[in-house]
């Protein structure tokens, strides 16, 4: 009962939605409304999941922590945002939107572009020619970079041509081999769904 | 200690304080011998021409799907689409795949909007905001045959003539994450135009998809605005300031930092062959 | 009170310094980890909850949970029972967080997976299709280098791909065949890490350009700092150790 009604029912929808592909008709186009809404409303709720789910790990967080004057920080911050939503209106040009242009987004930037940093000492101190494939890895990026560089066409008209062969042919070629590995899989994988076979996504 | 090994143990701050450096000196005055005209490369090109193609009054439908953390290659890109779009005087669609996009978008909508040029613009006549509905791509598209404003539940001018999202001219996808393969894998299927602005770090991703003819045009990150910028500078203000923005402005730090990266490259893997070396003897 | 509220967060003095100070404060942890770094992070933490909070009730609860709740008991109509039926099925999600009662949460999952199996299934088998025949393409392209291209693309694909084929050992042409296609996907992996580079640097790029924009605010706040990070590591927080190798 646990795993068989949820499994018959997700093979029901399979049928249906596999079907919707071959066959066209009225029919069909109101079951896409009918399963649009359902599957709309089911958005809806991942949503609100995850929401929870942030909550609570913040909850858990503030809970357990030592560092009780970051949290006052943190809790307060909450409430300032809140405040100043539900006083004066999250349209653009309101403080509440000015918080989020001047606080929120820099911070959040700024982040995300330590990466910078990181990445150029990565390449120092791991990016080396230890074999023919490491060789092949370093010369393939530096050719990419050359090319997409404005310095590099500044140069030699023909560098930016390099870049552009190597990004289209054996990169691509590379990727193609990925991508066929990943649709065949996702094939495999939803036929064992489809059939109950799989069911790592239910839970006991 | 030698030589090799002191620079193999250099402390990682010397590391960012050069890269640091190598991105800030360029915007400093006296520097303009760092600034090197770029070139348009094709995938760019082919969003750029197909934009050119649409008549006055088509529809083009934005997907906006990334948040503030690499807004940086991305915003730059959307206002010189959006420039070139209401230019060409296309009706644009901007909907939000993410919560924490909404705002910026609208930011940039309206510091746009801000310029002379563009101050006649009107939400719901030119341009609107579709905001966030819960639909993932997929619902999307197995509505195509529905109803497009019933869907959003929006009002306004703009969509007269826009029934179902077959309507729409051409879509654009704006993202920094793997979202748009749906859009990409549904593109056999229903047929729809489709050009990607993604990150750099995505690009070599979506190559062969381009090849495919299931992506018409495709743009890499900052670099990609910046052709973008370029072109629709030379098109439609060959003699005055052009629409130069922020993307031109950083070309010269991208040179500057990546011969930096480069240099690091370099002494790492010549400090590997005198160790190397010398583990020999 | 409105006003009050405006002409603390809508001014020139919070829109020039407030970017500026983010900016800076979470750079300092390039340095080393310290409280700036910590504030700087907890307030945007606290501000990215806030702001999460209320865009989902303004974009997501309010219009499309409580306004249709609240349409059904002013006037209820027959299909209404489908939209119960909808939520009642979705929001047995919600077991997931309950130790004992999470088969519940089945009901959704084995609805949704297999609804996109059947979705899916097609779509793939289309795309599979697409990309094979695409690598059937006629050797003259035009030109020698979009021919080499798409000789190198085909050949490429196909020895990528028996780098993956396992029912034989790699030895003879197999294995010669499977050293090419590492080859192949080291390239791919190469460019892939030459356009992260160019991504990442491009992000910093973004913010230099506020700090450049910029330049009073940017030399007071980074001379502040400074001045606060050698008071905070010579006098307050002395430790002499620190594992240089550890960070990257």
């Amino acid at each position: 009962m646990k795993k068989e009604i949820p499994i018959f029912m997700g093979l029901v929808a399979g049928v249906i939605w596999y079907t919707e592909f071959f066959i066209a008709g009225l029919f069909y186009e109101n079951l896409k409304l009918f399963f649009a809404n359902g599957l709309r409303i089911g958005g809806v709720v991942g949503v609100m999941i995850s929401i929870y789910s942030v909550s609570r790990q913040m909850y858990m967080k503030i809970k357990y922590n030592n560092e009780r004057y970051y949290s006052f920080l943190r809790i307060s911050m909450i409430l300032l945002m809140l405040f100043l939503g539900a006083k004066r209106g999250m349209s653009p040009g309101t403080p509440f939107m000015s918080m989020f242009m001047n606080v929120y987004v820099p911070f959040q930037a700024t982040v995300f572009s330590l990466l910078a940093f990181y990445i150029a000492s990565a390449a120092y101190r791991s990016f080396k020619a230890k074999s023919l494939e490491s060789a092949v890895l370093l010369v393939a990026s530096v050719i990419v970079m050359m090319g997409k560089i404005p310095l590099g066409e500044a140069i030699w008209d023909k560098i930016p041509l390099f870049g552009e062969w190597i990004l289209d042919a054996p990169s691509s070629a590379g990727r193609r081999a990925i991508i066929f590995g990943g649709y065949l899989g996702s094939i495999t994988m939803f036929i064992r769904i489809f059939f109950g076979l799989e069911r790592a996504h239910l839970s006991e | 200690m030698k030589f090799y090994e002191k620079i193999k143990k250099i402390d990682r701050r010397i590391i960012y304080l050069l890269v640091f450096l190598s991105i800030l000196i360029p915007f400093l005055p006296g520097t303009e011998f760092l600034r090197f005209p770029v070139s348009s490369t094709k995938e760019t090109e082919y969003i750029f021409n197909y934009i050119e193609s649409l008549e006055k009054g088509d529809a083009v439908h934005i997907d906006w799907a990334f948040d503030p953390s690499v807004k940086a290659e991305l915003v730059p890109f959307f206002k010189a689409f959006f420039r070139h779009c209401m230019k060409k005087e296309l009706k644009v669609f901007i909907y939000y795949a993410t919560l924490m996009g909404i705002g910026l978008g609208k930011d940039a909508v309206a510091e746009i909007t801000a310029e002379d040029e563009f101050a006649h613009l009107r939400e719901g006549v030119d341009y609107i905001h579709m905001e966030w509905i819960p639909i993932s791509s997929d619902i999307m598209i197995f509505s195509m045959s529905t109803d497009y404003k019933g869907t959003f539940k929006k009002e306004g001018v703009i969509f007269d003539g826009v029934e179902t999202i077959n309507d729409i001219g051409f879509i654009l996808g704006l993202s920094g994450s793997g979202w748009h393969f749906t859009w990409v894998d549904m593109q056999i299927r229903f047929g729809y135009t489709l050009g990607l602005a993604v990150t750099a770090v995505m690009g070599p991703d979506y190559i062969p998809f381009i090849q495919t003819g299931q992506l018409t045009g495709l743009s890499f990150g900052l670099r990609g605005a910046a052709e973008y910028e370029m072109m629709v500078s030379e098109k439609y203000d060959p003699d005055g300031p052009g629409y130069y923005d922020t993307a031109t402005r950083g070309m010269a730090s991208l040179t500057l930092s990546h011969l930096v990266v480069f240099g690091f490259v370099l002494i790492g893997n010549i400090v590997y062959f005198i160790e190397k070396k010398n583990r020999r003897s | 009170m409105d006003a009050l509220l405006d002409s603390i967060f809508l001014n020139n003095f919070f829109f020039r310094w407030m970017p500026v100070l983010a900016t800076l404060m979470i750079m300092s942890f390039l340095y080393r980890d310290n409280p700036l770094y910590k504030i700087g992070e907890n307030i945007f933490i606290g501000v990215s909850l806030g702001y999460g909070w209320l865009m989902s009730w303004n974009y997501v609860i309010r219009p499309f949970f409580i306004m249709p709740i609240n349409d059904m008991i002013i006037e209820f109509k027959a299909s209404d029972i489908f939209i119960i039926l909808w939520f009642l099925l979705a929001l047995t999600m919600f077991f997931r967080f309950s130790r004992k009662r999470g088969w519940v949460a089945n009901y959704y999952y084995g609805f949704f997976f297999g609804y996109a199996a059947g979705y899916v299934i097609p779509i793939t088998v289309q795309n599979v299709l697409r990309q094979s025949t695409n690598l059937m393409q006629p050797l003259n392209q035009g030109s020698l280098y979009e021919s080499s291209k798409w000789f190198v693309i085909i050949f490429g694909t196909f020895s990528a791909l028996m780098y993956f084929f396992f029912s034989k050992p790699h030895k003879g042409i197999l294995g010669k065949t499977a050293r090419a296609g590492i080859v192949i996907m080291m390239i791919f992996f190469g460019a892939a890490f030459g356009s992260t580079v160019m991504g990442r640097v491009a992000l910093f790029i973004d913010r230099t350009l506020v700090l450049v924009d910029h330049p009073f605010e940017s030399v007071i706040s980074s001379l502040i700092i400074i001045a606060f990070l050698i008071v905070y590591f010579k006098f307050i927080k002395k430790e002499k150790q620190f594992d240089d190798q550890t960070f990257v």
